[in-house]
């Protein structure tokens, strides 16, 4: 076929080419793209459009200016005293928002931690008579069947809440269903076990292996909590919710103190 | 004599570079005149820089005007070197601003390319068959460039007109130097699609 045909010229990469005028290519790229434009005429057209191209845009007329860019004294001191304003507009604006913000973080953690001590109640007995937690039972359990905890537990990060939803919803074919029953079947093995102590949450297991999660959910009543662990949890949400309050009073005193020393500034002025 | 040319050229730069650095220091010392005298000096070249990056004579306008006023604004961030290049780098930033609100609220195409007045006076030697020939080469290549996306046209404007390097339209234009080449090198080509009909007008 015939080289310079532009047939032939449809497969040379006309980006080499544009690459070898912008002086962006290697020394093999080079030699191939002087190559094309030794051999192609549509390459070397490409070339020389490319140079003649380039020389219009430098040469370009442009039209001569509207107006004068000069500053007026106006302008000027409008602008000086712009940066003034901006700089302490920002710092007002930044204490102002950063207030805003840590109060709106404040009430937020007040009402969360308000709620959790309503319902505080109702979810330390979820995690009381339910939880088969592998520390709880690690004291009941032979070795090997304690081992038998270690998925269920890394599965979920609350094993008991995960026994209650798997008890909900017997049906639900989630992978937290396969924890559930190797806790209730080794929680079973443990208490059929002749070392075991049998405390109320091993009995509550042995009822799931003879009547299913759904009675494990509705059947063991007996808190297991320690005496001591629920006053700790009080004192606990007692810091949350002072730490919370102090970080409300200390963002509102933030976004409002500004706002007062203008006034002052403004009363002082008049 | 090209030697002794180029000598006085570079002569000539490093002098007006002295001046600039000095009226930046008077007006640093709160004298307007002095920044005024820099925008008489800069005036005309920021406006042809952002004309060819803006192709619309009020926006160019608008732009070179906010860009002085930022230049004042910011005279104390001047760290020494070129002035002509820290204004050129204050042009080219306000253009690309206008340019990123032009695109989020497009409104008319650039208007000026059937407007030939403002084609400059030829010389009275010059052949009327040649200078309506500049005419429709100027008035062409301005619509293919104005119709090219405008990180391509900057690209190209830079990198032809004005001179700079891959590696410094990359560090104005906050991309990497491949974008930059990529753009350079795709918007050429799409320049010569562009201009395939009226090719000749740019032979001879």
């Amino acid at each position: 076929m015939d080289p310079t045909s532009p047939a032939v010229h449809a497969g040379h990469d006309e980006a080499l080419i544009a690459r070898l005028f912008g002086g962006d290519v290697s020394e093999a790229e080079r030699a191939r793209a002087l190559a094309l434009v030794s051999e192609c005429p549509e390459c070397e057209s490409l070339l020389a459009d490319f140079g003649a191209i380039a020389k219009a845009t430098a040469a370009l007329p442009v039209p001569p200016r509207p107006r004068d860019f000069s500053l007026t004294e106006a302008d000027a001191a409008r602008h000086r005293g712009k940066t003034r304003a901006r700089s302490r507009v920002f710092r007002l604006g930044l204490r102002r928002s950063l207030g805003g913000s840590l109060a709106a973080l404040g009430i937020f953690g007040l009402i969360l931690a308000g709620t959790t001590s309503i319902l505080g109640g109702a979810a330390s007995t979820a995690n009381g008579p339910y939880a088969l937690s592998p520390g709880r039972l690690a004291g009941a359990l032979p070795a090997a069947s304690v081992s038998n905890f270690g998925p269920a537990s890394a599965a979920t990060a609350a094993p008991a809440a995960t026994f209650e939803s798997g008890a909900v919803n017997p049906n639900q074919p989630t992978s937290s269903a396969v924890p559930v029953i190797d806790m209730a079947s080794a929680a079973a093995s443990a208490a059929s076990a002749p070392e075991a102590s049998g405390p109320p949450n091993l009995a509550a297991a042995s009822t799931v292996t003879a009547q299913g999660a759904i009675a494990v959910g509705s059947g063991s009543t007996k808190s297991t909590e320690a005496p001591g662990s629920s006053s700790s949890g009080v004192d606990a949400r007692l810091v949350w919710l002072l730490g919370f309050a102090a970080l409300f009073v200390v963002g509102l005193a933030l976004a409002i103190l500004p706002v007062r020393r203008r006034g002052r500034d403004r009363s002082a002025r008049s | 004599m090209t030697d002794a040319k180029a000598h006085e050229d570079r002569h000539a730069d490093a002098a007006g570079q002295g001046i600039d650095v000095a009226l930046v220091e008077e007006a640093l010392r709160g004298r307007l005149e002095a920044f005024n005298q820099l925008v008489t000096r800069h005036q005309d070249h920021l406006f042809g820089l952002v004309y060819r990056m803006v192709p619309d004579h009020d926006q160019a306008a608008d732009a070179v005007q906010e860009a002085f006023l930022s230049a004042y604004r910011n005279l104390a961030s001047f760290r020494g070197g070129s002035v002509r290049s820290w204004l050129s780098r204050i042009a080219i930033n306000a253009a690309m601003d206008l340019q990123r609100t032009r695109r989020r609220r497009p409104s008319q195409p650039y208007p000026e390319f059937e407007d030939q007045t403002w084609q400059p006076a030829a010389e009275p030697e010059v052949e009327p068959e040649s200078k309506a020939l500049a005419a429709e080469r100027s008035r062409v290549l301005s619509r293919a460039l104005a119709d090219l996306p405008f990180e391509q046209r900057n690209c190209i404007v830079l990198f032809d007109v004005e001179g700079y390097d891959y590696a410094e339209i990359a560090a104005i234009m906050h991309v990497e130097i491949g974008t930059v080449k990529s753009r350079i090198h795709r918007g050429r080509l799409a320049l010569r699609s562009a201009l395939a009909a009226d090719r000749e007008l740019f032979r001879g």
